[in-house]
């Protein structure tokens, strides 16, 4: 075969072969082939669509806004394709009215440090999706960055807050307290009766929940075609 | 060696064709506008100032709150309704605090996706979540020495940024503060001020369109607030009447639009001429003392036209300084308002009229034309006579 006919051969392989791929890779049921993750606890049943929405406009705009901001022009939003997944996402199904920890509060000019730290106003920052768990934060000591101050007049702990406070004992707070507030276990009184690091770490993976049953369950996203 | 060197020519005539018509099509792709450009999705070129809207709001703020404490929470403790700081918890049968009215409002403002914010702190909070600290505590101190709000703009946020006193209203403010356990300050006295209000907006200037929508949707969320208690009442073990009286009737709540009505009527007039006069609110919205800078008193139009043609129980009171003014019948509240200094407010009421002033040396007061004697900070217009009321 002459090396003219073989190289357009090659081209023209790659150009079917690429578009089957892309064929594939878009048909229905195959999302997550090119999900870049497994999907959270309790989102197994969410369609993709569910949080990616399409950005606004066409494909030809947004690439031209894009090119307008490429050469420092004035330009909106840079969303390609589908745009940023935000706590709106979120929020639709997971929204609740006894929220202790509702992201908005953190946008409090005095949560300064604390946003600059933990990012405390994004759901993302500590659930992550695509990560196959509930929780992805590491650290379950990020309480230290609100409640230096705490003390209870009156105490209900054996130890108090305040003592705990002041050794710096901060894994204790999650192994009492869920940060959300929406199971229906109330917390020990005695530090001994605290859940064990274990269960909390398994739960932010995807296990049971140490705390007791959900209070709320999430909405279904409106979204969902599954 | 020979083979790569021969794979690498030079670009023919008919390469340098390819990308220049690539290069011409990818520009006229992306530059030439044939698509209309993404239009942004904000109408916030407006004239505006966001600190106007940001007083505005906080009248409305100032009056739903005083709607709540006194109307609902102050008169309902004495017929029998319960208000906790517990309240969502299912097995207790109460209704919010006044500051947890306040967030439920604040938490149902946020849910509008208007990115309009509010927030509730103090520098002695029961709940230590709510302390002032950093920069907001920092303005919370010129707020009370200076007595102007505050306005800045939150560089990590990108928020414009508005912080207002939020004084001890009414008594009941000052004995649950001083009295719950978790408190770290029991000192608190009648008028003082507690905390303050923060605002956060996103733009500088607004439309007015967009002014009228933030406003609009504060008092959505007000209804929202008031809703979630009406629900839960129906839950209470004998839950209260819902209709159109009040707690001071009774144990009865008001319904959503009977409360929202009477909301509309302290602060409609407010803020229709807040929005004729950006300006008007900030210097409303003010604490006292008033700065200096004001503009000069101005009696407005409609109140010298009321002079001149005086029409029945039309009480108007105006104000050389700042002054707060609390007009009562029977032991019902008809009006609670800061009149700003050179402004003036009517109410068509009939007498018995009782009515207190916090500055009665600033203070002219008319009645179906008529002055009035303003000699203490308690005035009373009887029925038929008018007459000056003991302290």
């Amino acid at each position: 075969m002459r090396p003219v006919v073989r190289r357009q051969l090659g081209i023209a392989i790659g150009v079917v072969l690429g578009g089957a791929l892309l064929v594939i890779l878009n048909a229905p049921g195959c999302e997550q082939l090119h999900a870049p993750g497994p999907m959270n606890t309790g989102h197994a049943e969410v369609a993709c669509d569910g949080c990616h929405k399409p950005a606004r406009g066409t494909l030809r705009q947004q690439l031209q806004n894009a090119a307008r901001h490429g050469l420092g022009m004035p330009a909106v939003e840079l969303d390609i394709g589908y745009r940023a997944v935000t706590n709106t996402e979120c929020l639709a199904c997971h929204d609740r009215p006894s929220d202790r920890h509702p992201v908005f509060r953190f946008l409090e000019p005095r949560f300064a440090d604390a946003r600059s730290r933990l990012h405390p106003e994004q759901c993302a920052s500590c659930h992550a999706e695509h990560q196959g768990a509930r929780v992805t934060a590491v650290d379950i000591t990020y309480c230290r960055e609100c409640h230096q101050d705490t003390k209870l007049a009156d105490d209900p702990l054996d130890v108090s807050h305040r003592d705990l406070v002041a050794e710096e004992r901060w894994d204790t707070c999650l192994r009492c307290h869920d940060y959300h507030g929406n199971h229906a276990a109330e917390p020990p009184r005695r530090l001994d009766d605290m859940i064990p690091l274990d269960s909390i770490r398994t739960y932010f993976r995807g296990g049971p929940s140490p705390y007791g049953d959900p209070i709320l369950r999430a909405n279904r996203p409106e979204a969902s075609t599954l | 060696m020979s083979t790569k060197s021969a794979r690498v020519r030079p670009p023919t005539w008919r390469s340098f064709l390819v990308i220049v018509s690539t290069t011409i099509a990818i520009c006229v792709y992306l530059f030439v506008q044939a698509p209309p450009p993404l239009a942004a999705q904000t109408i916030e070129a407006g004239t505006v100032p966001m600190r106007s809207v940001f007083s505005m709001l906080e009248l409305e703020n100032d009056a739903a709150r005083a709607l709540w404490t006194e109307e609902i929470v102050d008169r309902g403790k004495a017929v029998g309704l319960a208000f906790d700081e517990r309240w969502r918890e299912e097995t207790v049968h109460a209704g919010p605090l006044p500051a947890l009215f306040l967030r439920e409002t604040a938490r149902n403002l946020e849910r509008t996706q208007l990115q309009l914010s509010l927030f509730l702190g103090s520098p002695y909070p029961i709940n230590t979540a709510n302390q002032l600290t950093a920069d907001q505590a920092a303005h919370f101190t010129a707020l009370t020495e200076g007595g102007a709000p505050q306005f800045f703009f939150e560089p990590t946020t990108g928020r414009h940024t508005a912080m207002f006193v939020d004084r001890a209203v009414v008594a009941s403010c000052v004995t649950c503060h001083n009295e719950h356990a978790d408190s770290p300050k029991t000192d608190w006295k009648l008028h003082d001020i507690m905390g303050a209000t923060t605002w956060m907006y996103p733009h500088e200037a607004v439309t007015t369109e967009r002014a009228l929508e933030l406003v609009g949707a504060f008092r959505a969320s007000i209804r929202a607030a008031y809703a979630a208690y009406l629900e839960k009442a129906a839950a209470f073990p004998k839950p209260p009447v819902v209709g159109d009286k009040w707690p001071k009737d009774g144990y009865f709540v008001p319904s959503e639009d009977v409360f929202m009505a009477e909301l509309a009527r302290r602060t409609s007039t407010t803020t229709l001429r807040a929005l004729l006069e950006p300006r008007f609110a900030e210097i409303a919205a003010a604490s006292e003392p008033v700065p200096d800078a004001l503009p000069a008193p101005v009696r407005a139009p409609e109140l010298a036209s009321t002079s001149a043609r005086p029409r029945r129980d039309v009480l108007t009171i105006r104000a050389s300084r700042s002054t707060r003014v609390t007009v009562e019948r029977d032991g019902s509240r008809l009006l609670v308002a800061r009149i700003p200094a050179g402004g003036s407010t009517t109410l068509t009421a009939r007498p018995p009229l009782q009515i207190h002033v916090s500055e009665p040396a600033e203070v002219e007061i008319e009645y179906d034309g008529q002055e009035i004697a303003v000699e203490s900070e308690n005035i009373v217009i009887g029925d038929g006579e008018l007459s000056r009321g003991k302290s």
